[in-house]
């Protein structure tokens, strides 16, 4: 059986998903960890692996304007991808991704009494987590 | 609401019809897993797509779809 253009476009958006989660993971991953390491041999891997990230985030940042103009191109194309379904489990994306960050910044705003941490460092752990579980929640709530 | 169950005669009608959940979501213009997830009693439909679900298969939204009390 042929498989319909709104199913095909609708894995294409979960495969996008999926590698902007796996780009995401390696690149800002890999940005963070650079502030805390010392080794220079570890430290140019890591730089290597969050190239690479990198490199997956912004390809996929294309192939995500490609299908943009696909879906936008057919009104009826777009509104069948944005379903009620899919606008559901968006928000509950956003949702957990809300919660991801405002119980971060309870958990440094309370470390922050006790210990010195860098604000540098809070921004980013913030975003990478926080941004991760929106991604990571976005699959689970849209698996087949 | 939840001491009541929405249960709903979507495949029955699509046997009727002879349609996969695929044809049917293309049809209406959602996705299969929109259709799926309705048929399992997993997501609930907004009153306009029940009404267009209905439409389609050319019987009342009640007949559709029933409330059960558990």
């Amino acid at each position: 059986m042929e498989t319909s253009l709104i199913e095909k476009l609708n894995k294409s958006r979960y495969n996008l998903i999926k590698w902007f989660t796996i780009g995401w993971t390696i690149w800002f991953g890999g940005f963070i960890l650079k502030d805390l390491i010392s080794n220079n041999l570890i430290l140019g891997l890591i730089i290597l692996i969050g190239l690479f990230g990198w490199i997956i985030f912004s390809v996929n940042l294309i192939r995500l304007r490609k299908l943009g103009k696909i879906v936008n191109s057919d009104s009826d194309l777009k509104n069948a991808l944005n379903d009620e379904l899919m606008l559901h489990n968006r928000n509950k994306s956003f949702t957990v991704g809300y919660w991801t960050f405002s119980i971060l910044i309870c958990i440094f705003f309370a470390l922050s009494i006790f210990i010195d941490i860098s604000t540098l460092i809070v921004c980013e752990i913030t975003l990478y987590i926080g941004t991760l579980s929106t991604l990571v929640s976005s699959l689970i709530f849209n698996r087949d | 609401m939840e001491n009541f169950e929405l249960q709903n005669q979507i495949k029955v009608q699509r046997a009727i019809k002879n349609l996969t959940q695929e044809e049917l979501a293309t049809k209406i213009g959602v996705t299969r897993k929109t259709i799926n997830t309705i048929e399992n009693g997993k997501f609930v439909p907004s009153t306009i797509l029940a009404i267009r679900l209905a439409r389609f298969f050319e019987i009342k939204v009640e007949e559709l779809f029933e409330l059960i009390e558990k």
